[in-house]
């Protein structure tokens, strides 16, 4: 006779499942990028999954821990893919091997591991190409809406591994700014959003090809709400933070201030809110908690966007979030049952009388 | 009256699987070889003054329903035997539940000839209560031995009397909201008529003037509406001094917790320093309501229980009416299990329940479900994996706290800022072990840590008590001490004149004289006298004294 203590019925849903349904969520956001920067995406993703769970086992290994759980679990596949996303689709090999090195080694390993880590690994791999590498986080292709073609598999193949694209094309005719980019460096000369606008870059929601990846992205982020692997908090926070801090500006000075919608519909705003600010490990427990990362992470997105010296600013928001969790934990926990005000004793006595 | 009006936090609408051991009657439990009735006063604490209240000696025959241990005080009920036998004396064995516990029982060698007692008949609809008084409710509770048959194993007697003229709604728990557990579906079922009519006694004893049935009625489709056959019985018994009111609540784990209940009938959270009489509200669980009628109308004392024994290690789960004292491998193959089987067997529910240690242990007046739930296999059940902080556990919890945070702190033995997080508020309702993705033994944790609390509570109450005393006695020297001096002083300074320090010495003659010409012997008088000097001087310096 074996005696276990409980859970007796203990949980079909599992980490590995938890993971597991991330990733089968983000699957249209997939489709919907490979269909709108080509095959790249796909080659970056099988890269940066590779690297993932290279270094995985090679941590697991070295901290001396069981390989067949944790490895199991997918939460190394789910860090690879989020970061290719944000990756260009044609940037070269090692950025992707430098982000994945960073994400799982240091962000997370080097933390203690799976539910130990400090900072969303994706993220911290994405800062460090950032940083690392800004030569080539600038090369993003132009979307087939745009241009009406993506890079073949020879280019996007040549242009990973070897870093330089067929002879005969130019990144110039291969690639534009993002949308963000363009908007930034616009303002910047001292044009009006309006004048801006007129690039056909910008599409009918903000920016072409990105507002459909950001549309598939909320998809995907429905079913993780419809399955109950994420709450509201985070995503509704996120969304409706960006809506509101927007919407003032844009109303007294479109011509200045970007509208809520475009905030929304480019860059990884939507990304953000539904699958890196949902990070259950790095992001707040509590959840009054989830609500204020949500805006926190709405709020320094749109500062970045506005005043700081990157195009989207989503990376930089979550890990400075991811920072304040301690403190935001602390301030927002549940009002125990119990220990509430209490109404006075007669009114619930009545409460209970016939109606 | 069937709306929430504010449902309690959290909680979680779980399959009920309570359909299969209600398909079939109640059924009594065979004559069993020996009852070993444990003894074990509410919370655990032991029973005060076993010996003086033992009113049975070691070989006696005993027939059933005979006296065995005294009513103490309201906390420490009477104790009958279930079955006509030889009182074969105390014994010391394990608790199911806690292989390290030792509990006495009181074990009873079960005679040949005794007859398996039947579930008895439900009250008659004709039934006249006028003459009871709430005196007479409460006697009848404390010398049958009625007890919260919820789980609590509260003596009713004492929560009837602390609740007396404060409560006006008496709320009657039907609630059996733990997947597996339909004993009390069972009861209601059965008895509607004998749990109406002991909701009645109780609400008199208390002066209550309503009462609430509250159930969550799971197998209406299957087995008829226990809403529609309580209310039939109301009718049928007809008018009453009372409001009697039959509400049925949403299917919601764990409602039928006492604090969760009342939240979701009256829309008050009973702060947690409180209890529901000081809203005017009591809660009693429907079994204790049917031996509240029992006791009184029939004298009764309570010596057996309705046990569901169910699961998918049972061929035929069914709900049974057991001895109190009856091994939990008796009722398993009762119910067509195999003790032998590798399953995981459990003493309540699912969730809440405790895994049994040994299937040889016995069922007490509180234990209301014997589980068997299939082992899975190893691939199943893989060890935990770290917490990811997914905040599943944080949804289900009735108590709003963050059962992630309190399992951290409690596994670092950071027991003292987990009371600060409020772990003593964890009502241990396992809904977050249940859905935890890395299957991390959460209440196995809190109860670790609760009783480390508690453990040290106690050891700073009794460090207390010792300071108190210590601080009494020093006090007390310091007291004796000055009155000494000052007496020494006193005499000092009579002694100072020579007329007084000469009638001094005279009245000591005159004193010793008066001992010699006493009625005692010479030697002992001078004994005396000597104590008598030597004391005085003693007491003079002997702080011990």
């Amino acid at each position: 006779m074996s005696v276990t203590t409980g859970p007796h019925r203990p949980s079909r849903v599992r980490v590995s499942t938890v993971m597991g349904r991330v990733v089968i969520a983000l699957i249209p956001a997939v489709a919907v990028h490979t269909w709108v920067f080509g095959t790249g995406v796909l080659v970056q993703m099988a890269l940066a999954v590779g690297w993932a769970y290279l270094f995985e086992g090679v941590m697991l290994w070295a901290r001396g821990r069981a390989l067949g759980p944790f490895i199991s679990d997918h939460s190394a596949a789910l860090a690879g893919v989020l970061l290719a996303l944000c990756l260009p689709p044609l940037a070269p090999w090692y950025v992707g091997a430098t982000g994945m090195l960073f994400a799982i080694v240091v962000a997370k390993h080097l933390y203690g591991g799976l539910g130990q880590n400090l900072f969303n690994p994706a993220m911290v791999g994405f800062a460090v190409v950032i940083i690392a590498f800004p030569e080539s986080l600038t090369h993003w292709v132009t979307p087939r809406s745009v241009d009406g073609a993506v890079p073949d598999m020879i280019t996007v193949l040549r242009a990973i591994f070897t870093g330089h694209l067929p002879s005969g094309m130019a990144w110039d005719a291969l690639s534009q700014a993002t949308p963000l980019d363009q908007i930034r460096q616009g303002l910047a000369a001292g044009q009006t959003l309006t004048e801006i606008g007129q690039d056909p870059m910008f599409g009918g929601l903000g920016s072409a090809g990105w507002e459909w990846i950001a549309l598939a992205y909320g998809l995907g982020g429905l079913y993780l709400l419809k399955t109950q692997t994420i709450t509201w908090h985070v995503p509704g926070a996120v969304v409706l933070a960006t809506v509101i801090l927007s919407l003032p500006g844009w109303l007294i000075d479109p011509d200045q201030f970007r509208s809520p919608l475009q905030q929304l519909m480019s860059g990884a705003l939507v990304m953000a809110a539904f699958f890196i600010a949902t990070d259950p490990v790095t992001g707040s427990a509590t959840p009054k908690g989830k609500v204020v990362f949500g805006i926190g992470v709405a709020l320094i997105t749109l500062a970045i966007r506005a005043w700081g010296g990157y195009p989207d600013g989503v990376a930089f928001a979550v890990l400075l979030m991811n920072l304040c969790v301690p403190l935001i934990d602390a301030y927002t926990r549940p009002t125990i049952f119990g220990h509430g005000s209490a109404r006075s004793a007669s009114s619930a006595a009545k409460r209970t009388e016939r109606p | 009256m069937n709306a929430a009006p504010a449902p309690f936090p959290g909680g979680r609408t779980l399959a009920h699987h309570k359909a299969a051991p209600l398909a079939q009657p109640i059924v009594p439990a065979p004559r069993p070889r020996a009852l070993n009735l444990p003894l074990h006063g509410y919370a655990g604490e032991p029973e005060p003054d076993l010996e003086a209240r033992l009113q049975v000696q070691p070989g006696q025959r005993v027939v059933a329903g005979e006296l065995l241990l005294a009513h103490q005080d309201d906390a420490h009920p009477a104790l009958h035997a279930p079955l006509a036998g030889v009182f074969t004396g105390l014994h010391r064995c394990a608790a199911p539940t806690d292989p390290w516990a030792a509990a006495q029982h009181l074990q009873i060698e079960v005679a040949t000839d005794a007859e398996p007692v039947q579930p008895p008949d439900d009250a008659p609809a004709d039934l006249d209560l006028t003459g009871v008084s709430a005196t007479d409710v409460i006697e009848a509770l404390k010398r049958c031995g009625v007890v919260g048959l919820g789980g609590a194993r509260f003596p009713t007697a004492e929560k009837v009397r602390h609740g007396q003229g404060a409560v006006e709604t008496l709320i009657i728990n039907g609630v059996g909201c733990e997947p597996y557990i339909a004993c009390d579906e069972a009861l209601m079922y059965a008895r509607p008529r004998a749990i109406i009519l002991g909701a009645r006694l109780l609400a008199r004893a208390l002066a209550a003037r309503r009462i609430v049935i509250a159930l969550e009625d799971p197998v209406a489709d299957a087995h008829g509406s226990l809403v529609t056959r309580l209310n039939d019985d109301l009718q049928a018994l007809g008018p009453v001094d009372v409001e009697i009111d039959v509400v049925q609540v949403p299917e919601r784990y764990p409602q039928g917790a006492e604090r969760q209940l009342i939240q979701t009938l009256t829309g008050q959270a009973i702060p947690h320093h409180q209890l529901p009489q000081s809203f005017g509200l009591l809660v009693s669980n429907v079994a204790t309501a049917a031996s509240a009628f029992d006791a009184t109308i029939h004298q009764r004392p309570l010596t057996h229980r309705v046990v569901t024994v169910t699961g998918p290690a049972m061929a035929q789960p069914m709900n049974v009416y057991a001895p109190i004292g009856s091994a939990v491998a008796d009722l398993i193959e009762l119910a067509g299990g195999r003790p032998d089987d590798n399953a995981r067997w459990v003493l309540g529910g699912p969730l809440s329940g405790q895994p049994i240690h040994n299937l040889a242990a016995s069922i007490d007046k509180g234990s209301l479900c014997v589980l068997g739930l299939p082992e899975e296999s190893s691939s199943a059940r893989q060890s935990p994996l770290p917490c990811i902080n997914c905040g599943f556990c944080v949804s289900v919890c009735p108590a709003q706290l963050l059962p992630q945070q309190l399992f951290k702190l409690a596994q670092h033995g950071q027991h003292t800022e987990a009371q600060a997080l409020g772990m003593m508020d964890c009502i241990e309702c396992g809904l977050c072990a249940e859905v935890c993705p890395s299957h991390l033994p959460l209440v196995d944790a809190y109860r670790h840590s609760k009783d480390w609390l508690r453990a040290q509570q106690r050891d700073e109450r009794a460090q207390q008590r010792a300071k108190r005393r210590f601080d009494a006695r020093q006090a007390r020297i310091e007291k004796q001490q000055s009155a000494d001096q000052a007496r020494r002083q006193a005499r000092a300074e009579r002694l100072q004149s020579q007329a007084a320090a000469q009638s001094e010495i005279e009245a000591a003659l005159a004193r010793a004289r008066a001992k010699k010409t006493g009625p005692h012997s010479p030697t002992e008088s001078g004994k005396t006298g000597k104590t008598g000097e030597s004391g005085d001087k003693g007491n003079g310096g002997d702080p011990a004294t």
